[in-house]
């Protein structure tokens, strides 16, 4: 009797663990299949009716015309190429020369406020590139900010190329700056050291074993910010349209959403930006791939602080003067510019009001309708994204090799292509049936989906491989089931990486503008667009109270985010 | 080779002291470890010899030149001091090919490409890695990883040669391998060699003289014989070996002999130097292989004590016994691994009079 009752319960359980590995391997393929099948109608699919537009005529046939009409017309391809290419290379230039000096301050020295620097540094790139295009307009232009306090005429255009070039890099810098101090606290003092000890003086040393060292992560940085640059959009926009000067992104734009519109060339336009961005990121990552080697430290890592001596004052006065200018100035002018009552009356305080801030969230329909758009749109792409990006951030760690490829391609090429190409992707892909999703705010929804995916997947995968696997298998040694170990036992401890990214894809969503201008339509405005559109057209009001919500929020969201442990910019 | 001389040695790192005037001779090709617990200022010393940090007083001293002084006011920078390291963490620069990383310190020393080629070689073919000239440091293991760090600092046959814990990132068969080797290379290049471990056993098998470090002081430095059989303090005996600390008073016996009285009220006897008056306490330091255990009385008539053993732990070489006398528990290693007395059993224990050492505290 005994016997028998044990022989079926043991049964049992050799039952079970054989279902839950069936379950666990029927998953996996289900997870793969379905990550790729997404990727095929949402990524690949649109990549293809894209290069279709752009080689075939309206009646089927193959043509090179359009390919020939882009090459012919210079002013609207080859122009913007070049000012894309040139643009991101100066921004480029800027980018490391501001973040190299800051990097090495707040890793090497014994500058005081160290960690309030560094966050203060990062801020620029929070806060929305829109934002700080509206900010430079405002405090630069004729009878603005700095006009009326400083009380005479600056005489110089606020628009144009190195306006684009400047805002750009003042966004980008604190990229370049996350990446170089994070190289910089990486590398280990004794490599210095014996430099030293074996005769090479400090000079020789820097040439011969500093600067090689942090050559990758140089290069490195160049290419990400780079490939960065080339994708903004808002401020060459901003800055650019009014004095007509285009960059790709805005020529796209230009093409796909002025009348009359011409999508075939946006389509050959958006394929190459996307060749353009996509060439130095594959250069980067098989540049990264030989040079692996350069991570390897040993267990001691100690690093000399350099004494700046009586530097010090006048490198932390350098600072806080730097962060005057890229943080405190633009957003005292939004916040002017938002409360301004009758433009041309000045700034003084009889003609400050909040009452714009009134009529965006009650009065003008389009505006709370963007508003409430763009909140729920942010809310709903957070929770898609968190759910399909941490089931593939599981199984590209936990999968076997193939498998677990397949499923970071998923992830990673999204995290390649500019949002603007995402938009034209998407508007010529999905206008009729059976995904007839153009018009509805489901575009915006899958848009923003594909465009943020990368955001989960890459803190998700950071998780899971922080999360021994025996964790897993003490769950199961105890008696939990696969599904059920998942449940009480992952779910709890990627609770704060989970919220984290669901409040990063969230805080993107406020800040994007380059997809959203592409795929919105009237009726599913969003903020950000709308504040754009609205400074374009003169409303000046509207669109920068528009932007001080945006960035209240994004403010506030990415705050929670490091809160929360969920985010950590700088190593320190 | 020259020897070093600290001289007063002194460095602060805000309000804490991490060499407290130091004074010590390394002699001419003698292998010297400063040894201590982590913290202790070990590094820091070895760290101010190599010129990698600045004294705030005394002086370093290589042969006849003065490499660090605060009253002559020089400080040698690290690249002008004739010596070499070989770090922790081994240094190698991951941008450079073995055979770069070995030529470095002779290419600085403006020796000629063919001939600095040759040099590097033939320091390789010293530690057997002369066939992984053309790899890069990533490509290696641990052990080779380390013979290369050694490799590129004899290369530039400096005057006086640092190492910096350099095997505590091996595992412990490795380790044990290098020890030998590293001795064994040492003896054939005899240069003047500073050593800093936290490891005493390390200390003990490769030094000609260890320098116990304690709080930034020296407590004491002699050959390694000397500071085991006779520590000059509690601190010393308990870092360095195994060591029985137990507190006695000194007190005259029937025959007016000086004697040691133990917490079980049990005498014991050993040569007590005359500057410990009666009454005075003091700790006695017994190692527990110098206490010899019998299970019925022995023929000795003094340091015989009545115990109890507690445990027993087999550990392969020797049996390892915890022994309760009365309210003390004595440790007791036995390298007969042939008899086991078993727990709970009553023994006597016999202390060598020869191997008591008395120490003040």
């Amino acid at each position: 009797m005994t016997d028998t009752s044990y022989q079926t319960s043991e049964n049992i359980t050799v039952w079970r663990s054989i279902s839950d590995s069936l379950l666990k391997i029927r998953t996996e393929h289900i997870v793969v299949t379905l990550a790729i099948l997404l990727l095929v109608v949402f990524v690949v699919y649109p990549y293809g009716t894209m290069l279709k537009k752009s080689i075939v005529t309206k009646t089927g046939d193959l043509t090179l015309e359009h390919i020939k009409e882009a090459f012919a017309s210079g002013d609207v391809f080859l122009e913007p190429l070049i000012n894309s290419l040139s643009i991101s290379f100066f921004v480029t230039l800027i980018c490391l020369v501001i973040a190299m000096p800051f990097a090495f301050l707040v890793s090497k020295t014994d500058l005081p406020f160290k960690k309030l620097i560094s966050i203060g540094l990062i801020v620029p790139y929070i806060l929305p590139s829109y934002g700080l295009s509206m900010s430079w307009i405002l405090l630069f232009s004729k009878k603005g900010v700095l006009e009326f306090f400083w009380g005479k005429e600056l005489g110089f255009s606020v628009y144009g190329y190195w306006a684009i070039v400047t805002i750009q890099a003042i966004h980008i810098y604190p990229f370049a700056f996350i990446l170089l101090t994070n190289a910089y606290a990486q590398l280990n003092q004794e490599f210095f050291d014996a430099g030293r000890i074996l005769g090479g003086g400090k000079r020789y040393v820097l040439w011969r074993i500093t600067i090689p060292l942090l050559a990758p992560a140089i290069l490195s940085s160049a290419i990400l910010v780079f490939a960065y640059a080339m994708a903004e959009f808002a401020p060459a926009m901003l800055l650019g349209g009014p004095e007509g000067i285009y960059v790709l992104t805005t020529q796209i734009w230009s093409f796909a959403t002025v009348f009359p519109t011409n999508l075939p060339m946006a389509a050959i336009l958006a394929i190459t930006l996307m060749l353009c961005t996509l060439t130095v990121l594959t250069f980067n990552q098989i540049y990264l791939a030989r040079r692996r080697f350069t991570t390897i430290t040993g267990k001691a890592s100690r690093i000399d602080i350099v004494a700046l001596g009586k530097w010090k004052y006048a490198a932390l006065a350098g600072c806080f003067a730097f962060l005057f200018f890229v943080i405190i100035l633009p957003l005292f002018t939004l916040m002017l510019g938002a409360m301004i009552d009758i433009w041309g009356k000045g700034y003084g305080l009889g003609n400050l009001t909040l009452k714009h801030f009134k009529e965006v969230f009650f009065e003008l329909e389009d505006c709370k309708r963007s508003i409430l758009n763009v909140f729920s749109l942010g809310v709903s792409a957070g929770a898609v994204a968190v759910v399909i990006g941490m089931v593939i951030s599981y199984f590209i760690i936990r999968s076997r090799q193939a498998a677990s490829r397949a499923l970071n391609l998923v992830a990673f090429i999204p995290f390649v292509i500019p949002g603007i190409v995402i938009g034209i992707g998407l508007i010529l892909s999905f206008t009729r049936p059976p995904l007839a999703l153009y018009g509805t705010i489901w575009m915006l929804l899958v848009g923003y989906v594909i465009r943020f995916l990368p955001i989960v997947t890459s803190s998700g995968t950071a998780a899971f491989r922080q999360i021994d696997e025996e964790l897993e298998e003490a769950g199961r040694i105890f008696g939990a089931s696969w599904i059920k170990t998942q449940i009480k036992i992952l779910f709890p401890i990627l609770k704060s990486p989970l919220i984290g990214a669901w409040l990063l894809v969230f805080v993107s969503v406020m800040k994007e503008v380059s997809m959203s201008s592409i795929v919105w339509s009237p009726g599913t405005e969003v903020a950000p667009v709308m504040a754009l559109i609205a400074f374009a057209d003169g409303e000046f009001s509207q669109a920068v109270s528009l932007s001080g919500v945006m960035i209240a929020v994004v403010l506030v969201g990415t705050w929670l985010a490091v809160k929360i442990g969920a985010v950590k910019f700088v190593e320190t | 080779m020259p020897e070093v001389v600290l001289s007063d040695l002194y460095k602060k790192f805000g309000k804490l002291v991490a060499v407290d005037h130091i004074n010590l001779t390394v002699k001419d090709g003698q292998f010297l470890t400063l040894l201590g617990p982590s913290g202790c200022g070990k590094t820091t010393t070895l760290r101010l010899i190599a010129g990698f940090i600045k004294p705030d007083g005394g002086e370093i001293r290589v042969g006849d030149r003065r490499v660090s002084s605060i009253q002559a006011n020089v400080n040698v920078p690290p690249e002008k001091r004739k010596m070499a390291m070989v770090f922790q963490s081994y240094a190698l620069w991951p941008h450079m090919t073995v055979l770069d990383n070995v030529m470095f310190g002779l290419r600085t020393r403006k020796i000629p490409a063919n001939k600095a080629k040759q040099r590097a070689m033939e320091s390789l073919a010293l530690v057997q890695l002369a066939d992984l000239a053309d790899r890069f440091p990533h490509q290696l293991s641990g052990g080779q990883q380390q013979r290369v760090s050694f490799a590129r600092a004899i290369a530039t046959e400096p005057e006086v040669l640092l190492l910096d814990e350099p095997l505590s990132n091996l595992d412990a068969k490795l380790r044990e391998a290098m020890r030998f080797e590293l001795r064994q290379l040492h003896n054939e290049l005899a240069i003047t060699t500073i050593y800093v471990t936290h490891d005493q056993t390390e200390a003990i098998m490769l030094s000609d003289e260890i320098c116990l470090i304690h709080k930034g002081k020296i407590l004491q430095a002699c050959p390694p014989k000397e500071i085991y059989d006779n520590p000059s303090c509690c601190t010393v005996a308990d870092f360095i070996g195994i060591t029985n600390l137990m507190p006695a008073v000194i007190k005259y016996d029937a025959e007016r002999v000086k004697a040691a009285v133990i917490q079980s009220g049990d005498m014991i006897y050993s040569h007590i130097p005359n500057n410990y008056p009666d009454q005075a306490e003091v700790t006695l330091s017994i190692r527990p292989e110098y206490i010899k255990i019998y299970q019925d009385l022995p023929s000795e008539k003094k340091n015989v004590l009545k115990g109890k053993i507690k445990e027993r732990t087999y550990t392969g070489n020797n049996i390892d016994y915890r022994i309760a006398v009365q309210e003390e528990i004595i440790r007791v290693q036995v390298f007969d691994t042939d008899i086991f007395h078993q727990i709970e059993a009553q023994v006597y224990l016999w202390i060598n009079p020869d191997k008591v050492t008395v120490l003040s505290e």
